[in-house]
């Protein structure tokens, strides 16, 4: 192999000689081993999806249960909202087949793929909320809690039982949002670096 | 058309390059490459060895629309290095603390002192500072340590000629500062 970098000394020679040394075993998949592994990692794709389908559906059921049980208006639409949000669950479970079964690597340069798992990465954690369904999720569940909450706020133990817990939970969400920002700026930080670099190489 | 014809030698034909037989010839010639490329991103043997057939069975599947678009080694390489960065990237808590090469170029204290006394612990030292770099840069070192020229290494991944000299300038500062010379008495990276 032709190497055109200016002459290396002996020193960085050797770690390419030691780097090229390592004791390496003749690893080789035959056909009918890929084959297999392909129909296995499919196999599984469907078994992941038809796992978020179900998980959907019994949210939707559970709730659609719930929903007969409750006289209240506002418990009832928490309820109805929460089916909208076990059916949707299942909807993404059901999109996310055809996204696992065509996943490839990619053929680009690897500082466009890097730059694009990077950026998968980011979105992901930014829509996680959406993707989810959380929005529904809350709100279902504050209709359905929320009225019970108000009815018990007399009772000053409750409420004292509950603030630690509640103090608690506020701190931690502060501290969650904190860390999470902190790393998306930074990923951030990243995709902007490798996308100067991806203009620069073009130009 | 491109290298085509590296695979052991021979020039081979278009209709010869089926999806298994193409496979079949690359895990021959690019067998140790690709183990040791799979070392690179990850140290857990068991782990490594998914990666691996990973890298395998992602290279078979490209090779069902195989167009030549650029050599065969590019396309491999780009590849292997794509799964593995993917399997890197994944893995967002270790990903949080990897570094470029420019940090551990301008971070002295990192340095060892003492030299390598065998060959595998100098493998070991250079392992764990590819370990440390972001995928981008623990690419262009791979590829740097397999030999490869900046025009190759270019091609892999995308970067201009003038940045791929620049990061090989700094491995070369790094891997100088590493494994520099021996005291006297001593073995070191040159001792085989």
């Amino acid at each position: 192999m032709q190497n055109d970098f200016p002459q290396l000394e002996p020193r960085e020679n050797d770690a390419q000689n030691i780097w090229k040394s390592q004791t390496t075993e003749a690893y080789k998949m035959s056909a009918d081993q890929l084959r297999h592994k392909l129909e296995q990692r499919r196999n599984s794709a469907r078994f992941e999806a038809a796992k978020s389908i179900a998980s959907g559906l019994i949210v939707f059921g559970f709730f659609a249960w719930a929903f007969t049980r409750y006289a209240e208006l506002l418990p009832r639409i928490g309820c109805a909202v929460l089916c909208l949000w076990g059916a949707y669950l299942a909807l993404q479970g059901f999109k996310s087949l055809q996204k696992r079964m065509v996943s490839d690597a990619t053929l680009n340069p690897t500082l466009q793929s890097y730059r694009s798992e990077l950026e998968n990465q980011r979105d992901y954690a930014r829509h996680i909320w959406r993707k989810a369904g959380l929005p529904f999720c809350l709100l279902g569940a504050s209709l359905v809690i929320l009225p019970r909450v108000i009815q018990s706020i007399h009772s000053s133990r409750l409420l004292e039982s509950f603030l630690p817990l509640l103090v608690l939970f506020l701190v931690w969400l502060v501290v969650f949002f904190f860390v999470r920002r902190r790393r998306q700026q930074n990923l951030q930080h990243e995709i902007d670096q490798l996308r100067m670099l991806e203009k620069e190489s073009q130009s | 058309m491109h290298g085509i014809e590296l695979i052991s030698g021979k020039p081979v034909t278009e209709d010869f390059l089926t999806q298994d037989s193409l496979y079949e010839q690359v895990a021959e010639t690019y067998g140790p490459p690709l183990e040791r490329l799979a070392r690179a991103y990850e140290l857990d043997p068991d782990l490594r060895c998914d990666l691996l057939q990973e890298i395998h069975l992602q290279l078979w599947r490209s090779f069902a629309s195989f167009d030549q678009r650029c050599s065969l080694r590019t396309w491999v390489y780009r590849v292997a290095h794509n799964v593995a960065t993917g399997h890197v990237v994944r893995q967002s808590r270790l990903r949080n603390r990897l570094v470029s090469i420019e940090t551990i170029e301008a971070t002295p204290g990192n340095d060892h002192t003492e030299h390598a006394a065998s060959q595998a612990q100098a493998l070991e030292r250079l392992s764990t500072l590819i370990q440390q770099l972001k995928p981008l840069d623990r690419q262009i070192i791979v590829s740097y340590l397999e030999g490869m020229d900046a025009g190759s290494i270019g091609e892999i991944t995308g970067l201009s000629p003038a940045n791929i000299a620049m990061k090989v300038h700094r491995i070369k500062n790094i891997l100088k500062r590493r494994f520099g010379e021996p005291r006297t008495g001593e073995g070191g990276l040159h001792a085989k």
